[in-house]
């Protein structure tokens, strides 16, 4: 298991005091930015990335993934405390969770969410030492007319699990893919759409759009919305569950994590797909299935455990292929570029310390939010009794601060502005705007594969549909966009028969 | 609540419009560039066939809420949030000319008296109070450039 | 960022009160702004960081770096090229900028807007095959690309980045057409010539000297003139008789354009100096550079020859965007 000794230097990388002091900051940092509203894991990394080129690689990615945990983790106790999903893949944690919060349950949701996560982590991490490798080797036959069809499919995916009606998040993914090309042509050295600004060659800034889609956006909801009902910390006594919750929670958590992981090593699928999943068996397998929507333990268990392996798995696309699963996993990606780390199936045999310390740094983090932040999640519901007319105001400046540390560029700030209003707007009417960003993040690579691959067969289109690698994905992609055109035809045919 | 009160449907059909028309504009700033041909697609391949969709979909989106509407009406931008964003614009351009202190201290200041309902004298010394606090943060500690402007340390 | 507004604000200042252009003798009286077009971390970066901690004894002044990243680089070329010329902002860039991005994208700046002060040394492009390619020195590769027109791919950096028309201005030399395949970076180009999706490799160094040594690759043809000790089987452009077609990574130090000249050549001499401490050397050993100091004058002339031959490769292959 030459895995595990890899795994071991990780570990004894991110256990180094000062490394350790910054997975506690991160953590700290990321639970706080997670528990704000208009604030998720994405723009709590992204506001600490400018940091992290002042540390080494290792020290950044831990910093970051201590972030990335602490957020999550964040956006599951507003999911559980006050109903607000602060990140897409807590919507589910939302139902179940909510629902024991005002039973008086809400430490035990807050514990079985954070256990379950630990453990989530842990079965992931497993899972990689055994599959990781081979399925790194099996990448380097991933080529340009694979990586379309790979994208394609992952597109797809997006849009079957998107919460708005299809055509809209088709809409969506198009306007993504749209800005997508502005920018320097890497095929042709065209300028596309920059009007003459060098600081738009390089295209639309990740950052600053989505800050603005997602951040911005929303502050201006929650300002028009009335505010929410602000819920009284749990005591460190309640936070343990009971033996019964115990006993439910258990093989709901061992489910999530064999579920998660699964899902996490398809490229592209993010958290919300596998969350959903594992809600779903969960109430499958149920006894009492009533129980689901009304407080049920293993509703929080199995779709918290699963996110969590998830994350541990789809280091594997997002490391080998360079397909992050979610916008908040692109910002590692970026920081792994900055620090001359390119992702590719060589990254595993080549820069193992930088793959396996990330998964340590990751499970360390999960580590550190279970022994040290339940017992300070009192201090972090008590940011939320802030007001919003003062809280609204500094997380607004935050995210200016986030942006323009980036580049400085006045450029980006005017992104911000704008994708606020443009979010804004569409979240107003349900337009799901992260199809948007999914599709922004892939839609530059989609097209040069696609080019690519036809300047390597000079023209010839049967080039997607030859070698293993692309045949492989496109049988997923013909299954699901089968199943999805199944699906809307028989809402179609429901929709007819209940009209009158 | 003041603010534009507008019906679901049609604010969900103008934007589904809207996005017909940015898919206008995508085919006519992508006119000038080179599509290649099927073959090998040039540059401006990939923009006009998303020009193209876009403007399909989008009425498609249109069409839909017209189909589907209904009686519900939707706030857009009451004053908070008008407000809100308006200061948010202003701060974003005077960020980097006026620096980080003195914007972002109106910016705060301003807030705070309209979303906070604080009299604009507290309001005021609240968000200097806040800025200072914000740069020695990240300037000092964290070290992240902020832009200094007019304001002098 | 701060540093740069400050200084502006300084600097016009001090032009308000005092009146008269900084006197050369004392210069630097303050610390000087050394823009870096690149983001933190990358091989520029490092490169510009250290000549700076080299240069801050011998200068007697804080260099305060401040990266500028955008279009390729660009965009921090030409906020030195619009900058006061005072001696107080200065950049450190490598040639993209300056020798190719101008033609393909409309920049604000040419050879006059900027005064070349010295260059550092430069780090080669290489073009490798798989193991079992028909060719085993540089003279057979040129022999089969020759004789198959069109039927090989390269990965390289980017159509019309540095790498490409490094490579293509060999071709154009050899008459030889080989199909040209862009990847986002060196590191792609590896996997995908190592998954076998194109022919050769065409990139830096660092990429794929791990994969020659594991026998995966062999290295034939490099754009520098001369070969390179890490690479001992690769020919340089001077064996096949192509010497004079050198294309390079390099990175230099400019200033605005119209810069005193007391102040430039004191520029050059600190900066000089810098680049034969023993730090500096050994951070250019382990990027896996060259070095090769090049005083103002060698500099400029680089620039000018590499710029036009560049133009003319750009425009054989058709990334020209001026004529449009």
């Amino acid at each position: 298991m030459e895995s595990l000794g890899y795994l071991m230097d990780g570990f004894a990388v991110a256990f180094t005091g000062r490394n350790l002091l910054l997975c506690f900051v991160g953590c700290l940092w990321g639970t706080a930015v997670g528990v704000l509203p208009g604030l998720g894991p994405l723009a709590g990394m992204a506001l600490l990335l400018p940091l992290t080129f002042k540390l080494d690689p290792a020290g950044a990615v831990i910093m970051l993934a201590g972030i990335f945990n602490g957020a999550m983790y964040g956006g599951s106790t507003t999911s559980i405390l006050m109903r607000i999903p602060g990140e897409a893949a807590s919507v589910v944690t939302c139902i179940d969770g909510y629902e024991m919060a005002k039973r008086g349950r809400a430490g035990a949701a807050l514990t079985i969410a954070a256990v379950g996560s630990f453990v989530g982590g842990t079965v992931s991490i497993v899972g990689l030492m055994a599959v990781g490798p081979l399925l790194a080797d099996a990448m380097l036959t991933v080529g340009p007319a694979a990586e379309f069809v790979l994208m394609l499919t992952a597109l797809l995916v997006v849009s079957a699990v998107s919460s708005s009606p299809p055509v809209k998040t088709l809409a969506m993914i198009v306007l993504g893919l749209a800005l997508g090309t502005v920018g320097l042509d890497q095929l042709t050295a065209w300028p596309r759409f920059t009007f003459g600004s060098l600081d738009l060659t390089d295209g639309i800034n990740f950052v600053a759009l989505s800050i603005g889609l997602f951040g911005v956006s929303e502050i201006l909801l929650n300002l028009d919305e009335a505010a929410p009902q602000v819920p009284r910390a749990p005591r460190l006594r309640e936070m343990l569950p009971t033996r019964q919750e115990i006993r439910e929670a258990a093989p709901a958590v061992l489910r999530g994590s064999g579920v998660g992981f699964l899902f996490g090593l398809v490229p592209g699928v993010s958290h919300i797909i596998s969350t959903f999943v594992a809600y779903a068996i969960e109430k499958k397998v149920s006894k009492t299935p009533e129980k689901f929507g009304h407080g049920a333990v293993a509703g929080v268990a199995g779709p918290e455990t699963a996110n969590n392996a998830t994350t541990g798995a789809s280091m594997i696309p997002l490391l080998v292929l360079g397909i992050p699963a979610i916008p908040a996993t692109a910002i590692l990606l970026s920081a792994l570029l900055i620090h001359g780390v390119q992702p590719g199936p060589l990254l595993m045999s080549e820069h193992p310390q930088v793959f396996w310390g990330l998964i340590a740094s990751l499970y360390l983090g999960n580590a550190i939010l279970v022994v040290l932040n339940l017992p300070l999640i009192g201090i972090f519901v008590s940011l939320l009794r802030t007001p919003m007319g003062v809280l609204a105001p500094l997380v607004l400046v935050i995210c200016l601060i986030g942006v323009y540390s980036l580049k400085g560029s006045p450029l980006d700030l005017a992104i911000l502005v704008g994708a606020g209003v443009v979010g804004y707007v569409l979240r107003k009417f349900s337009y799901d705007v992260a199809p948007l960003l999914l599709a922004f993040v892939l839609g530059d690579r989609m097209e040069l594969s696609f080019r690519r691959a036809l300047t390597i067969s000079d023209g010839d289109y049967l080039v997607f549909v030859q070698g293993p690698a692309a045949r492989v994905f496109l049988a997923v992609l013909v299954l699901i966009g089968g199943l999805q055109l199944a699906a809307m035809l028989l809402g179609w045919r429901r929709r007819g028969a209940a009209a009158p | 609540m003041t603010g534009l009160s507008v019906p679901r449907w049609a604010g969900d059909a103008a934007v589904g419009l809207a996005l017909a028309l940015g898919g206008v504009a995508l085919l006519w700033l992508a006119a000038p560039i080179p599509r290649g041909s099927v073959g090998t697609p040039g540059p401006g391949f990939m923009p006009t066939v998303l020009g193209v969709a876009l403007i399909g979909l989008g009425l498609a989106c249109a069409l839909r809420a017209w189909r589907e509407r209904d009686g519900t009406a939707v706030t857009l931008a009451d004053r908070k949030a008008a407000v809100c964003l308006v200061a948010l614009a202003a701060a974003a351009l005077g960020f980097i000319p006026l620096g980080f202190v003195p914007t972002v201290a109106l910016l705060l200041a301003v807030l705070f008296t309209v979303l906070a309902g604080k009299p604009w004298w507290r309001a005021a010394l609240y968000g200097l109070g806040a800025s200072l606090a914000l740069h020695g943060v990240f300037q000092r500690i964290l070290g992240l450039g902020l832009p200094a402007g007019i304001w002098p340390f | 960022m701060r540093g740069i507004l400050r200084g502006v604000v300084a600097g016009v200042l001090a032009a308000g009160l005092m009146t008269g252009p900084a006197v050369a003798q004392d210069y630097p009286a303050r610390p000087v702004t050394l823009i870096v077009p690149a983001p933190p971390g990358g091989g520029t970066d490092v490169f510009a960081r250290q000549i700076a901690e080299a240069v801050e004894p011998i200068l007697g002044q804080k260099v305060i770096v401040d990266n500028r990243a955008g279009g390729g680089g660009t965009v921090g070329t030409t906020l030195v090229s619009a900058a006061q010329p005072d001696g107080y902002t200065l950049g450190f860039v490598w040639n993209s900028p300056l020798t190719t991005s101008p033609h393909s994208l409309t920049v604000a700046y040419t050879p006059d807007s900027y005064a070349p002060v010295m260059s550092i040394g430069y780090s080669s492009y290489v073009l490798c095959a798989a193991p079992d390619f028909p060719a085993a020195t540089a003279k057979e590769l040129v022999e089969r690309i020759k004789a198959e027109p069109g039927k090989y791919t390269y990965g390289n950096d980017g159509i019309g980045g540095t790498m490409q028309l490094a490579a293509e201005r060999v071709f154009a030399k050899l008459g030889a057409k080989v199909r040209p395949v862009p990847f986002g970076g060196a590191g792609e180009t590896a996997r995908n010539f190592l998954g076998g999706h194109v022919t050769f490799y065409g990139g830096s160094l660092p990429p794929i000297l791990p994969h020659v040594a594991a026998g995966k690759a062999k290295c034939l043809l490099l754009t520098s003139a001369g070969r390179n000790p890490a690479l001992p089987q690769a020919s340089g452009l001077d064996d096949i008789g192509l010497g004079a077609e050198e294309t390079v990574l390099w990175w230099g130090l400019i200033a605005p354009a119209r810069t005193p000249p007391a102040v430039l050549a004191k520029l050059e001499k600190a900066f000089m100096a810098a680049a034969e401490t023993d730090r500096f050397k050994d951070a250019m050993d382990k990027q896996g550079a060259t070095r090769r100091v090049l005083g103002a004058r060698e500099t400029g002339a680089l620039i000018r020859s590499e710029l036009a031959a560049l133009g003319t490769v750009a425009k054989a292959i058709g990334v020209e965007r001026k004529a449009q």
